[in-house]
């Protein structure tokens, strides 16, 4: 088992050392995809918090993360003297408060409800985006300046990779702690059984606003990222579609798994990749092949079959 | 006077509202699942309307009856395929599997059909005509009309034949009603089918109001909306619901710019959530442990 653990850990030292020296050796495109792949990974963790381990469902994911994303967006070309991990954290914590709000009627909804409040949160948002000219300049975006920490100016495509991985790293590192901790377990107890759970002494509307609170800051952040990473914004980067891409995500990668996470994401990310021009016609189509195929033949999407794989080449041996 | 008018407007679109939100019930209290392909399944209904009306230039009639049969065949093919594969699936799975299902329709419908926008012709008039002080139109009494005809026989077909007996033994009880003898996997095909067909019936009516494109299934939104305003489960509430949602949008966008109509009914939806959770007519569902 200790030998387990110790291989599996050296294979994660590998994994992270070939994406530190990655910028080393690959374009500029095949950088900016591993970008937007990190920060997808942060927002399906969040949501997997919420979705795969508390049981709660956000349709309107992408809603939290316009907030961050704006946030961060209007706190640069506005306000010019706040350090940028300030700005960081404000985004997060920004987004959430707003998720605090939404998850206090989550209290009281469940299942489908649940669904269509947030659903319908998401939609307010797009409007809010879309119409409240004054603050996000409606459908003209928002052209995000370059920010920098200390002497370090974050311009070029490899200081953006960087930044994010190391914010990656951080989330996951975070969201793997947070659920071996009392928080974690409770989440997962709330999951499997509310009853039971709140018979146990889990006190559920707290634990269920902290799970809504801690994936709509991980959204955040990930908003924040967005913005600095395309530098540019605008309402329809936070359609409903975008939610449904982060379920899926969360899903295709595998629900309550963080492997499953990051691999939903890049998969996600390289897929319209693979698939080339032709991807446009029938992008929706093969979103929706993909997620019905996995929903019907891998329920535990790709970390599921990535942990079959791992059991039955131990069992050969 | 402005406002009866805008009010009986509101309850034309408040009935494709129902009509939808009556396809979505009707799976739901049998199966317990929320279709959230029921827009794109009617867009697709829709589609076909146009060819049979459009390119075949069928007379309506058969093109009604046609449209129909599809419809039935289409919700049928959609429940053996990827409905009963995971019938005893999760509910959050099997719901987002329909919200899969819905991508799968609208991009086939724009690489089979068009992406562009096309109109439908009614058998109704659209030449707005004048009763006493009203300026009505003959396709919104009309499609009113069979709206009410297609419901009272929903009504009679669950009240008084052994099919519709046996859905809704299905929904109280699925246990109990597989022990008395209720086939329940072949109801669930025959419920898909029929909430396929109600859709059916609502894609060929509104098509003229509301065009016919890929994006068509967005009104099912509103259903949903109006089904959970009215409480979710609920068929009268459901009918309620939308329809009164409909009156409110008309009403609402009367007074203010339109552009806002959209933030106020979710705005409205999640103050009916907060205030009574399971909407005005549902009853909390009690779990015995």
């Amino acid at each position: 088992m200790n030998r387990a653990i110790k291989r599996r850990k050296i294979w994660l030292l590998l994994f992270i050392l070939f994406l530190v020296v990655l910028p080393h050796f690959s374009g500029a495109y095949i950088l900016y995809l591993a970008s937007i792949a990190g920060v997808y990974t942060i927002v399906s963790i969040g949501l997997n918090l919420l979705f795969g381990f508390t049981g709660l469902i956000s349709i309107g994911h992408a809603a939290f993360l316009g907030t961050g994303a704006y946030t961060t967006a209007i706190l640069l070309t506005r306000v010019s003297a706040i350090p940028f991990p300030l700005i960081l954290v404000l985004s997060g914590l920004l987004s959430a408060v707003l998720g605090l709000i939404v998850g206090l009627p989550a209290l009281r909804l469940s299942g489908h409800y649940l669904a269509m409040a947030t659903m319908g949160f998401g939609f307010v948002m797009e409007e809010i985006f879309l119409h409240w000219e004054g603050v996000t300049k409606g459908a003209l975006g928002i052209t995000v300046p370059k920010v920098s920490i200390g002497p370090i100016l974050f311009s070029t495509g490899t200081t953006k990779y960087y930044l994010i991985l190391i914010l990656v790293l951080v989330m996951i590192f975070f969201a793997k702690n947070l659920l071996n901790s009392k928080t974690g377990r409770a989440f997962i107890a709330i999951r499997d059984h509310e009853v039971a759970a709140q018979t146990m002494g889990i006190h559920i509307a707290w634990y269920k606003a902290i799970s809504f609170m801690i994936s709509a800051f991980y959204a955040g952040i990930a908003g924040s990222l967005y913005a600095i990473l395309l530098s540019y914004i605008n309402a329809e980067s936070f359609h409903l579609m975008v939610s449904v891409l982060y379920l899926e995500m969360v899903i295709v990668g595998g629900i309550a798994s963080i492997l499953g996470s990051i691999l939903g994401a890049i998969f996600l990310t390289i897929l319209p990749e693979i698939l080339g021009a032709k991807y446009q016609l029938y992008q929706i189509i093969v979103q929706g092949l993909i997620l019905v195929l996995t929903l019907i033949f891998m329920p535990f999407g790709l970390s599921g079959m990535f942990w079959k794989i791992y059991i039955w080449g131990k069992s050969e041996r | 006077m402005m406002l009866l008018q805008q009010i009986f407007s509101g309850i034309a679109t408040g009935c494709i509202y129902a009509l939808i939100g009556l396809a979505l019930i009707l799976v739901y209290k049998a199966t317990d699942i929320i279709n959230f392909a029921v827009g794109e399944m009617m867009m697709m209904s829709a589609f076909m309307a146009y060819t049979c009306l459009g390119i075949l230039k069928l007379p309506y009639y058969q093109a009604f009856i046609l449209t129909i049969l599809f419809s039935a065949l289409f919700g049928i093919l959609v429940e053996r395929l990827t409905i009963r594969p995971v019938f005893n699936a999760p509910v959050f799975s099997v719901i987002i599997l329909t919200f899969g299902l819905g991508l799968i329709f609208k991009g086939a419908a724009g690489v089979i059909w068009t992406f562009d926008t096309l109109t439908l012709k009614s058998p109704f008039s659209m030449e707005p005509i004048k009763v006493w002080k009203f300026i009505i139109t003959p396709l919104n009494i009309g499609n009113i009309t069979i709206s009410l005809i297609l419901m009272l026989l929903l009504f009679f077909f669950f009240k008084f034949t052994v099919l519709g007996t046996g859905i809704r033994a299905m929904a109280q009880n699925r246990l109990a009603a597989i022990l008395m003898g209720i086939k329940v996997k072949r109801i669930s095909t025959v419920t898909w089918a029929i909430s396929s067909m109600i859709g059916g019936v609502a894609g060929i009516l509104f098509a003229p109001i509301i065009f016919v494109d890929t994006n068509m299934g967005v009104v099912a939104i509103k259903s949903f909306i109006g089904c959970i305003i009215g409480g979710f489960g609920s068929i009268p509430g459901c009918i309620l619901g939308g329809v009164f949602l409909g009156v409110i949008e008309a009403v609402f966008g009367y007074y203010f710019p339109t552009e806002l109509k959209q933030t106020f009914v979710f705005l409205v939806l999640i103050g009916i959530l907060c205030m009574k959770p399971t909407g005005i007519f549902g009853v909390p569902k009690i779990k015995k442990i």
